[in-house]
């Protein structure tokens, strides 16, 4: 990594300045014309014609709360088993002294193809009056259908999916009603047997009717949004699905039980990816500027659920230099092509954003190496996806940024509050280069990114994404791979898995085209604030020859899939 | 694209309340649905306009006292004084060379950014001046603007090595050590390491050139030259949190279980005080001393480990056990200037005024403090005899 004087401050309260700016003329300096949308490019807006009117709303007037800088999330989920993706968009809640016509919701906007989307929050009853950060789809009775959970300031909601495409609440059943401020939540078979339990990653401990404004205390003309460190942490918790044999959802909390209950983060984001290869699903928990979480499953196959905190002996605690960073939206995949899976966390500004190569169960801190350090530094990340863009194989990267602080150019003109997205591209071996102005013109655009959520919304193959913006409407961003001239240059597959974990998660595959490998799995949660797309996708693009895929299911067992044919999905279900 | 002038002191304030129509608050910069575009370039290099010179004296003024509140290891103090002087000269080299160097101090005053603009200015003020162009290098060296930061590099490299320049030792290791970095950054280790070798031969005991020979070496495998390089770096500066992190590592890899815990259990002691800037933290002695107890019994044989909890002591008016230890290090080293400005100190805040002076003329009598940290020192204790007046 780089030297030693390095990333060691982060943004805090505004301090008073000792350099100030002329703001207006630095933003009018450094900002570009307002410029049509142009048809050309790898991705492609389709948020201001498709019918997406759903306005995200941090439910504030002013007073600054913490709880509002950090919302935003957005879900791609097939609630209504049509086999395309549908869209919920979380909302935010009005805070005090707030008016507001009508209550703040969430909203489910249902895929009508072509890039069109009708609002069915009503109809669907997909919405609670919570504060919500983030929606999980899994299928937690496994009924087959996918369920809704609203990660919320204060009691989260499930919403349970009948079939139809109508969710009730069964919240206070289910036992996931957790009044601590959560923000994400991962499901995962964490005992494997058989069903998904739950991880769920809460942030601090805020009370919004006695917590005191941050920043004029010390000498800021106004306040300004607290900093986490103000804050102790809210514990996480684990939940073990009991549910099913009488059709009832129940979850039991094992927080204390699985050996979590002493390690206290702030929990931003969860990645659950098998890091050690030993068949079952570990947790990578992104934490606000403490030690981020690995929590080694070491849970007997159908016996009590066991999990190690390893982050700090395996290296993914903190970054290269052993500073802990503001950690938000992140991700795994095998950049590298060794086999394993690396991680990735985009952090705050002055900080760079960090990739964790995996190697061999320990991680090295390689941001620099990977061409994705300097890049980083300015840029306040939230959204983070690794994906195939443009399907040749080699995994890429986008992220969708946004400061936390509104008024950060008041205070230092190297900052701004909306920022651009930025794609990288896979070069291989692990290396990234930036090709943001490839990307198509939403990369030349400035919202205040939150939660980025990948699929394939129109089913052509390539992975499109959606981008929550704070205080604005979503962007939906086509993929332009296929209509760039991509041909069948890519295999789709759908697991199926047997039991109660109806979509596989924590499958693993493998796509092999001759001696070129990739690997994937199958995850939901990731990013920030998001659901994904359940369905892998492998770009094949210059790999001739057969394709074989190897599956390894969430039980363990191993399949193998010869000669399946190329440019479309593949359904499969576990035998 | 216009050019922007920095202005020194400006404050800015915003309205009192931005509640919407119906009380929503509005986004910065863009409307709901209506993004503003712009390129992706970065900010760091927006454009300046040369400062115009004003009033040379009153500066001088205000960078002396800058000078003496960096002497004080007052970094406040120390920047205000700078804005100060920038107000009354906004072309005052000294003062924009000082404030790119304090926000280049990782301990002190570490805002690389406002470094990057303090040292871009000075070169606006004089293109020539080679401590702004070696200053601009490695802040964006900090910054990890390694294209630019590489670029400046290699033009003071080229300038010294045709007799453009004579720059001095220091800021001879300062440009190889910048190259090492960019190199190392650039994953090409065996240049990386040329470069911090040459900057060792000219500074042998750079903190920040054995570290980065360490990085290198860990990168080459090279494990046991890492710790070795690694070791004298630690020796130096024994509070520095990310030089025990990656002791830990390479001990752990080296299969050196027990070193590998000490160095961790270390880390961790240190961590809290770099990076928790929480009120609760700030006066939350027990937990403080404790850290530092846990820091002393990880590395005993680092006498800077018990300076640091004798201050916490003090912090939690723990005089008697900040005094005892106090003694403690005298009988070990009686010339620890350090341990005579904290006995000072304690003695002060057991009452005992007459010792609390003495302590401070022996800390002087080392001769490894400046004049002025003694003169306050006496300062602060007669304001402490005189009950805080």
């Amino acid at each position: 990594m780089g030297g030693s004087e390095r990333r060691v401050a982060r943004v805090r309260q505004p301090v008073p300045a000792a350099w100030a700016i002329t703001c207006a003329a630095l933003l009018a300096a450094c900002s570009g014309a307002e410029e049509p949308a142009a048809a050309a490019g790898r991705f492609t807006q389709r948020g201001a014609t498709s019918g997406v009117d759903f306005v995200l709303d941090h439910g504030g007037c002013g007073a600054k709360e913490f709880t509002e800088i950090v919302v935003g999330g957005v879900s791609l989920l097939d609630y209504d088993g049509d086999g395309d993706l549908d869209l919920f968009c979380a909302q935010g809640a009005a805070l005090t002294g707030r008016v507001v016509a009508a209550p703040l919701r969430d909203a489910l906007y249902r895929n009508d193809g072509g890039w069109r989307f009708t609002d069915v929050t009503e109809a669907a009853g997909a919405w609670d009056l919570g504060y919500t950060y983030s929606a999980s789809c899994p299928d937690v009775d496994g009924d087959g259908d996918l369920d809704l959970f609203l990660c919320n300031y204060g009691r989260n909601t499930l919403l349970v999916n009948d079939g139809q495409g109508r969710f009730a609440d069964v919240t206070e059943a289910s036992g996931l009603a957790d009044a601590e401020w959560s923000v994400c939540a991962a499901f995962v078979d964490l005992d494997r047997d058989g069903d998904l339990d739950c991880y769920v990653g809460n942030y601090v401990d805020y009370d919004v009717a006695t917590a005191k404004p941050c920043g004029a205390s010390l000498g800021a003309p106004d306040h300004d949004y607290c900093h986490p460190d103000n804050f102790r942490a809210a514990p996480d918790q684990v939940l073990r699905n009991d549910g099913g044999r009488d059709g009832a959802v129940r979850f039991v909390d094992v927080t204390a039980d699985a050996g979590a209950v002493d390690s206290i983060g702030k929990a931003l984001a969860i990645v659950p990816t098998d890091y050690d290869g030993d068949g079952d699903l570990d947790l990578f928990v992104a934490n606000d500027h403490v030690p981020n979480f690995l929590w080694r499953n070491d849970s007997p196959r159908g016996g009590p659920i066991r999990l190690v905190e390893v982050g700090g002996e395996v290296g993914v605690a903190q970054d290269g230099q052993g500073k802990n960073e503001s950690c938000m939206g992140s991700d795994a995949a095998d950049v590298d092509r060794d086999g394993d899976f690396d991680l990735f966390t985009v952090n705050m500004a002055m900080e760079t954003n960090t990739l964790w190569v995996n190697d061999g169960g320990w991680f090295v801190d390689d941001t620099d190496l990977a061409g994705l350090g300097a890049e980083s530094y300015l840029w306040v990340g939230f959204g983070a996806k690794f994906l195939d863009q443009d399907l040749d194989g080699e995994v890429d990267l986008l992220i969708a940024n946004g400061h936390v602080l509104d008024r950060v150019a008041s205070f230092d003109p190297h900052q701004s509050f909306a920022q651009q997205a930025q794609l990288y591209r896979g070069k291989g071996r692990g290396k990234f280069e930036r090709i943001s102005q490839q990307g198509g013109p939403y990369f030349e655009e400035k919202h205040v990114g939150r939660g980025l959520a990948t699929g394939d919304l129109d089913g052509d193959g390539d992975v499109d994404a959606v981008i929550a913006h704070w205080q604005e409407r979503p962007e939906l961003l086509e993929n332009g791979a296929r209509r760039d001239g991509r041909g069948p240059e890519w295999i789709g597959v759908d697991l199926r898995g047997k039991g109660g974990n109806t979509r596989a998660i924590g499958a693993r595959v493998e796509c092999a085209t001759g001696d070129f490998k990739q690997l994937d799995e199958v995850r939901g949660v990731g990013s920030y604030a998001a659901w994904n797309d359940t369905r892998l996708v492998f770009g094949l693009a210059g790999r001739a020859g057969p394709v074989a895929l190897k599956i390894r299911w969430p039980d363990g067992t191993v399949e193998q899939r010869d000669g399946l044919a190329r440019g479309r999905y593949h359904r499969i279900e576990q035998r | 694209m216009r050019r922007v002038r920095v202005a020194w002191l400006l404050p800015l304030a915003l309205a009192a309340s931005r509640c919407g129509p119906d009380g929503a608050t509005g986004p910065a910069g863009t409307g709901t649905g209506a993004a503003k575009r712009a390129d992706e370039r970065p900010l760091r290099d927006f454009p300046l306009e040369t400062p115009v010179a004003g009033d040379a004296a009153a500066a001088a003024k205000h960078v002396a006292a800058a000078r003496q509140a960096v002497g004080l290891g007052h970094p406040d103090v120390a920047k205000q004084s700078l804005q100060a002087a920038l107000a009354a000269d906004p072309a005052n080299l000294e003062a924009l060379l000082l404030r790119g160097t304090i926000g280049l101090q990782k301990s002190f005053a570490w805002e690389p950014m406002q470094a990057l603009t303090a040292f871009r200015l000075a070169r606006l003020v004089d293109p020539a001046s080679l401590p702004a162009r070696i200053g601009e290098a490695n802040a964006r060296v900090a910054l990890e603007d390694d294209a630019g930061a590489a670029a400046l590099l290699q033009e003071l490299a080229d300038d010294e090595a045709a007799g453009r320049t004579k720059p001095t030792e220091e800021q001879r290791g300062l440009v190889q050590r910048g190259l090492g970095q960019v190199a190392l950054r650039g994953g090409r280790f065996e240049e990386a390491l040329r470069h911090a070798d040459a900057a060792l031969a000219i500074r042998p005991t750079d903190r920040a050139s054995l570290t980065l020979r360490a990085e290198v070496l860990e990168r080459l495998g090279k494990l046991p030259e890492a710790v070795a390089s690694l070791d004298v770096a630690l020796r130096q500066r024994q509070d520095d949190s990310t030089l025990h992190f990656a002791m830990a590592r390479l001990q752990r890899k080296l299969g050196a279980t027990g070193e590998a815990e000490r160095h961790a259990k270390a880390y961790q002691s240190l961590l809290p005080f770099e990076e928790d800037g929480s009120t609760s933290f700030r006066t939350d002695w027990p937990r403080r001393i404790g850290l530092r107890r846990d820091l002393v019994a990880a590395c005993p044989e680092f006498k800077r480990g018990r300076h640091l909890l004798v201050r916490e002591l003090l912090g939690g008016k723990e005089f008697a056990a900040a005094r005892a230890e106090c003694d403690a290090l005298l009988a070990a080293d009686a010339a620890d200037s350090e341990a005579w400005f904290l006995q000072a100190k304690a003695l002060a805040g057991l009452g005992d005024y007459a010792g609390a002076r003495r302590a401070a003329d022996e800390m002087a009598k080392t001769g490894k403090v400046a004049p002025p940290v003694h003169e306050e020192l006496l300062r602060e204790i007669e304001k402490t005899a005189n009950g805080g007046k």
